[in-house]
């Protein structure tokens, strides 16, 4: 049990843009163990467990493994030395069956060719030793987020991983599925692999792992045995100070408040594939109505036909009692929609374009930004530093490209420019996701400011906390479906939700009905 | 996590390492290893590399008439890089500015044989090839513009089809309606001499085109920097989901932006023919129009650097044609050694990467140490 | 030849002869962008190695006054450019269309001075002595009527096509690399974190991809033609490339579409010795390849919309 299997000596890892996202990290894994690292986003985890498996070099620093000091070339060495990974984000083709996904790279043959009954056979029987339930021959895009992430374990486990590293496998899952994750991971650790655990979620880690590693500002605060540190003690050492766990005391009642947001018989299918069945809810000036629920059961579906990304099949949506069902995302936002968009990157900035360039995108049109074909470059940059003060952007310059700034304040702009239209509903659609917790704590503080000031805000989040703690009122969805309203959030705890989440419950038609004001 | 640049504010010393002045030497090493690398093909061939290579580099400083004819050499590649960029930042790779050129050609030959009655008037009566063509132009644009625009089909192939297609077009039109006799090849009457730009240079073919020339990236400069439409160019360019989220129409901008380049792959043909020709004489797609992809390549998508790059290759280009009679290796096509070079180069993200990164760590390792 | 005499020839054997005759350098673009495009990196060059390739194997087969010699130079120049297109697009990260633009661009002019270099001319390589690849009688079968009229007696390459053709679908549908280069151009993130050396499957492909571009150009001027002219290429190329468009990422559609362009370009070859004017006769094939690629977008837009 005390016998090392890796060790990480002074790890240091700058990147080319001189970001240092490691200093001197010196870890040891032993064999058989669930050892956790733990830390904010941004913290360095991730780099660190690249590192490991050789999809990025240490600058410094050595990687000790079995005894023997290690430099593998690629991933490939690292595969071949027994260390596997369960990415983040799942490393699977979508238009690829199960069986392909997992002997991809180590495909068995006959002769020149690809060997696919034997392929079959061999995950099928993988998958049955290790009580996967996971039919091979399906495509992935078919299966259900926790059955792709069976499925990237049984990769690691098709090429004989000893060690198996878990990049934060827990955040698209319900409570219910963790707990199964957890009895797989216990299994793992009795047939001798070592698990390297990665998350943030303090309960669960402490709950799964040996042993436990902090790390904070690319730096190791420590390696502790998981039963001598209390979850406070570890709160301190990630962040050095407490999270809020509600925002109650900051939330002030609006009067009068209208209905601003109507959602009425919204139906939605694609390719045959019920996505949403026959939504119904409303929002009043002043709320934040939450939405809970697994990835994938219909909330980007809704999100983006409210926002206009996507077009509308079935059912009405009103806002401020006009119907917006037909309308273009321009006229959309002309009515006062606000939208924090779930991808920063993908859809909330241009990259390469100016921080002023990104702050203005949704209301250049306005008159003081500009007349009727020209653009007011003067009042755009006055505009545009006056958020970066306002939402305290760390940045030098509105000229300065806007990847250049850091995820949290890259978020920042974004909230910003939202924001500033002054918009009767704003749509967050994971707000915080994958940024610190200062920068969290910031935009959340900002969400409520709206609230106050008689905005109606729909979040949808895949954290579970940041839902509990900012939402007035809760929806659950699953399967496409509401399955469950709450009124008031007081005395609902994580796990009531969980068995919503999961489909094991589901209210009554006349208790969901609720979250439609009449 | 720490960041290298925060003592950046108090040091203000310009480092070669910065955006732009690492930029300039990216650059300026592009160009020597481009001339070296023709330098060393010319080895091969000539009997004389050294000599023929120091005159392709000095041949049109040897005369005013020389210098001229490397500015209207200028005047096609610079209208044609223009359209073409206004398509590559908006994230549109389409080639379609070929056949534009050719089929205008035509359509400006139509109205400079006077075809209709002309006024005299040299200034109306180039107005109106220059118009003509422009605006025949814009509206062959709008085909592939809204097959994008609407359907989202693949516009470089499309476009590339196109240009065959508007050739055989062309060609068809100058040999049955606009081709005279006693002329060799398929060649159209000559131009009226009022639709004929005027020399503003004595003593040199530099014509009034290149004060459109210029016109056009000025007016490209601000369509892009500061209007409302060049916002949303940038914008859909640099990541169209952004663009659509944002509420900006990629229907109207696709439809706007093939008609404006599509304009100045027209008036541009148009000032060509009407400035350095007598007579349509293409018997072959020009080959301007592609160039104009080139243009837009070096000058990294920049009304400015299409200039400088047009007066580059124009350079070289007109020095390598103004040879071609005195040596029998030098051409105007060996210029595309340095545009091949050229482009590879600069489109290269990686090229001087590793050498920028080296200085970026030093940097930072003399920081930890002063820590 | 009137013109209701050149309609009852479609649909002959030597219609059929001529349709494949035309055929083989448009399947060999096709299969040529096919190999890059499925492993991830478009190869939109194909157009520039076809032309650079038909020089140098006119070139290559005058110097050596051997044809297949001239074949292998032609090859030779196909891996070179290829091996360009991979160092800058995957060494050097730049955008594979921007590097297909400038090698095709490099292609068209450089072609013409090599031209001028070698034979003092910039129109043909008529003067140089160069040779053609052979005709091939298939014994036994030239005999059976109408079948060997049209499969016997092609030249060399399009036997060679037809029998790449079926190894590039075992290739990609039968074997572990035809899995891996699929997972390159799907995902390759994917491919990197299972130790698939993405790196190298995609410079296999691109220099696959080369040869059969510069196989392409080889049969122009080594068999469809005798002789090296500027252009000669004639967008055929871009062609390949369209028919790859339509087939997205599935070989056999990517066949079928390359049959019905040659099938257009047939009827060009036929149409031309009529008195209907010839350049609006040439333009067939690309009207062909144009309406195909809009009736393949419109039918994408119109799944989308549902």
């Amino acid at each position: 049990m005390n016998e090392t299997i890796l060790k990480l000596e002074n790890i240091t890892k700058i990147y080319s843009n001189g970001v240092v996202a490691n200093r001197d990290i010196n870890i040891e894994f032993r064999k058989g163990e669930i050892h956790s690292i733990v830390g904010e986003n941004g913290a360095g985890k991730s780099t660190l467990m690249k590192i490991i498996f050789a999809i990025e070099k240490q600058t410094n620093g050595k990687i000790y493994y079995k005894g023997n000091e290690v430099h593998f070339n690629d991933s490939m060495e690292a595969i071949k030395n027994g260390i596997g990974m369960v990415h983040q984000h799942f490393m699977l083709i979508p238009s690829f069956t199960v069986a392909q996904n997992i002997v991809l790279g180590s495909e068995p043959k006959k002769g020149v060719f690809i060997d696919m009954k034997s392929a079959i056979a061999q995950t099928q029987e993988l998958a049955k030793k290790y009580n996967f339930d996971v039919d091979v021959t399906q495509k992935v895009s078919a299966l259900t987020v926790s059955a792709k992430q069976k499925v990237e374990i049984l990769k690691t486990l098709y090429r004989n991983a000893e060690l198996i590293i878990l990049d934060e496998p827990t955040a698209v899952l319900t409570p219910q599925e963790t707990e199964a994750l957890f009895e797989q991971l216990k299994y793992f650790k009795e047939t001798g692999h070592t698990i390297v655990f990665i998350s943030h979620k303090l309960n669960e880690v402490k709950q799964i792992s040996d042993r436990i590693t902090v790390i904070r500002n690319g730096e190791t605060k420590g390696t502790h045995d998981a039963k001598d540190v209390t979850i406070d003690q570890l709160t301190e050492l990630i962040i050095g100070r407490k999270l809020e766990n509600s925002y109650d005391e900051f939330k002030k009642p609006v009067e009068d408040a209208k209905v601003i947001l109507d959602v009425a018989g919204l139906s939605f299918a694609e390719k045959g594939v019920k996505k949403l069945h026959d939504i119904n809810f409303s929002i009043k000036q002043g709320e934040i109505l939450g939405i809970a629920g697994v990835q994938g059961n219909g909330q980007e579906e809704l999100i983006q036909i409210i926002t206009g990304l996507r077009n509308k099949q079935e059912g009405v949506i009103k806002i401020d009692g006009v119907d917006v069902g037909g309308m273009s995302i321009y006229q959309k936002r002309e009515s006062g929609l606000s939208y924090i968009p779930e991808d920063r990157m993908r859809d909330g900035i241009a990259a390469e374009a100016s921080i002023a360039d990104n702050m203005i995108s949704t209301y250049y049109e306005r008159s003081d930004l500009s007349g009727k074909v020209f653009l007011k470059t003067k009042n755009i940059h006055n505009e545009a530093k006056r958020l970066i003060e306002k939402f305290s952007v760390k940045t030098k310059s509105e000229n300065d490209k806007i990847d250049s700034l850091s995820g949290g304040n890259i978020q920042k702009v974004v909230v910003a420019r939202e924001w500033n239209t002054n918009p009767h509903l704003m749509v967050a659609e994971q707000p915080t996701r994958g940024i610190d917790i200062g920068s969290a704590n910031y935009i959340h503080h900002q969400l409520i400011d709206m609230r106050n000031n008689g905005s109606a805000l729909l979040l949808v989040s895949a954290d579970l906390n940041e839902v509990m703690a900012l939402s007035d009122r809760l929806l659950v969805m699953y399967e496409g479906e509401i399955v469950a309203y709450f009124e008031s959030l007081k005395g609902i705890t994580e796990s009531q939700l969980g068995l919503y989440m999961l489909g094991v419950e589901h209210q009554s038609e006349e208790e969901i009905r609720g979250a439609v004001y009449e | 996590m720490s960041n290298p640049l925060k003592n950046g504010v108090a040091k203000k010393k310009i480092k070669w390492t910065d955006d732009l002045p690492f930029e300039i030497i990216r650059m300026l090493l592009s160009i020597v290893i481009a001339l070296f690398v023709t330098f060393i093909v010319l080895c091969f061939v000539s009997k004389t590399p050294v000599d023929d290579f120091i005159q392709l580099l000095t041949y049109p400083l040897q005369g005013k008439f020389y210098f001229g004819y490397v500015l209207i050499k200028m005047v096609p590649l610079t209208f044609a890089g223009l359209a073409t960029l206004l398509y590559f930042r908006t994230g549109l790779f389409n080639l379609s500015t070929e056949g534009i050129f050719y089929i205008c050609g035509v359509v400006c030959t139509y109205f400079a044989v006077g075809s209709i009655p002309l006024t005299g008037n040299g200034f109306i009566d180039s107005g109106i090839c220059i118009l003509a063509s422009g605006i025949v132009g814009a509206i062959i644009a709008l085909l592939p513009g809204y097959l994008k625009a609407k359907y989202n089909a693949n516009e470089m192939v499309i476009s590339l089809m196109m240009n065959s297609i508007l050739f055989g077009i062309g060609f068809y039109l100058i040999k049955t309606y606009l081709a005279v006799e006693g002329v060799s090849g398929n060649a159209s009457a000559p131009f009226t001499s009022s639709a004929k730009l005027a020399i503003i240079m004595d003593g040199t073919q530099v014509h009034s085109g290149l004060i459109l020339m210029l016109i056009a990236v000025a007016a490209i400069y601000i369509l892009l920097f500061k209007t409302k439409l060049g916002y949303t160019i940038r914008m859909t360019g640099l990541n169209d989901r952004f663009a659509k989220y944002s509420g900006m129409s990629s229907f109207a901008l696709f439809m706007a932006v093939h008609l404006i380049a599509g304009f100045l792959g027209g008036a541009g043909s148009a000032i060509e023919l009407l400035g350095t020709y007598k007579r349509f004489s293409w018997t072959q797609l020009p080959g301007l129009g592609f160039t104009g992809a080139l243009m837009a390549m070096l000058g990294k998508n920049h009304p400015i650097g299409v200039l400088i790059a047009a007066f580059g290759i124009s350079y070289l280009r007109a020095s390598a044609q103004l040879l071609a009679n005195s040596s029998p290796v030098i051409d105007v096509k060996l210029v595309s050694i340095v545009e091949v070079i050229l482009c590879l180069l600069i489109s290269s993200q990686y090229f001087l990467k590793k050498w920028r990164e080296k200085q970026l760590l030093k940097n930072e390792k003399e920081e930890m140490k002063d820590e | 030849m009137n013109n209701i005499d050149i309609v009852s020839t479609f649909f002959t054997p030597a219609f059929i002869f001529v349709v494949i005759r035309v055929g083989v350098p448009l399947m060999f673009a096709s299969m040529s962008a096919y190999v890059a495009s499925i492993s991830g990196i478009p190869n939109i060059a194909v157009e520039g190695i076809m032309i650079m390739a038909a020089l140098f194997g006119v070139y290559f087969s005058a110097m050596t006054a051997s044809a297949w010699l001239g074949l292998l130079g032609a090859i030779g120049i196909g891996i070179i450019m290829a091996l360009v297109m991979a160092f800058f697009t995957m060494k050097m990260k730049a955008n594979p269309i921007m590097i297909g633009i400038a090698l095709n661009l490099f292609a068209a002019d450089f072609s013409v001075w090599l031209l001028l270099v070698w034979t003092g001319s910039k129109g043909t390589t008529a003067a140089l002595p160069s040779k053609v690849l052979p005709t091939i009688d298939i014994p036994v079968i030239k005999d059976i009527p109408i079948l060997g009229e049209i499969i016997s007696g092609h030249y060399f390459l399009t036997y060679v096509c037809i029998a790449l053709a079926i190894l590039i679908w075992i290739l990609v549908y039968k074997t572990p690399f035809g899995l891996r280069m699929k997972a390159c151009g799907l995902d390759e993130h994917t491919a990197e974190s299972v130790g698939v050396k993405v790196q190298k499957v995609r410079l296999i492909a691109i220099i696959l991809s080369g040869i059969l571009a510069a196989m392409a150009g080889a049969y122009l001027s080594m068999g469809y033609l005798s002789m090296f002219s500027s252009n000669m290429t004639a967008s055929r190329g871009w062609i390949g490339i369209a028919a790859e468009a339509v087939g997205q990422g599935n070989f056999l559609i990517v066949v079928l579409t390359t049959i019905v362009f040659a099938i257009a370009q047939g009827v060009v070859n036929q149409l031309i010795l009529t008195n209907l004017p010839a350049e609006l006769v040439n333009i067939i094939p690309y009207v062909c390849v144009l309406i195909g690629l809009v009736m393949l977008s419109v039918r994408e837009y119109q799944k989308a919309k549902k």
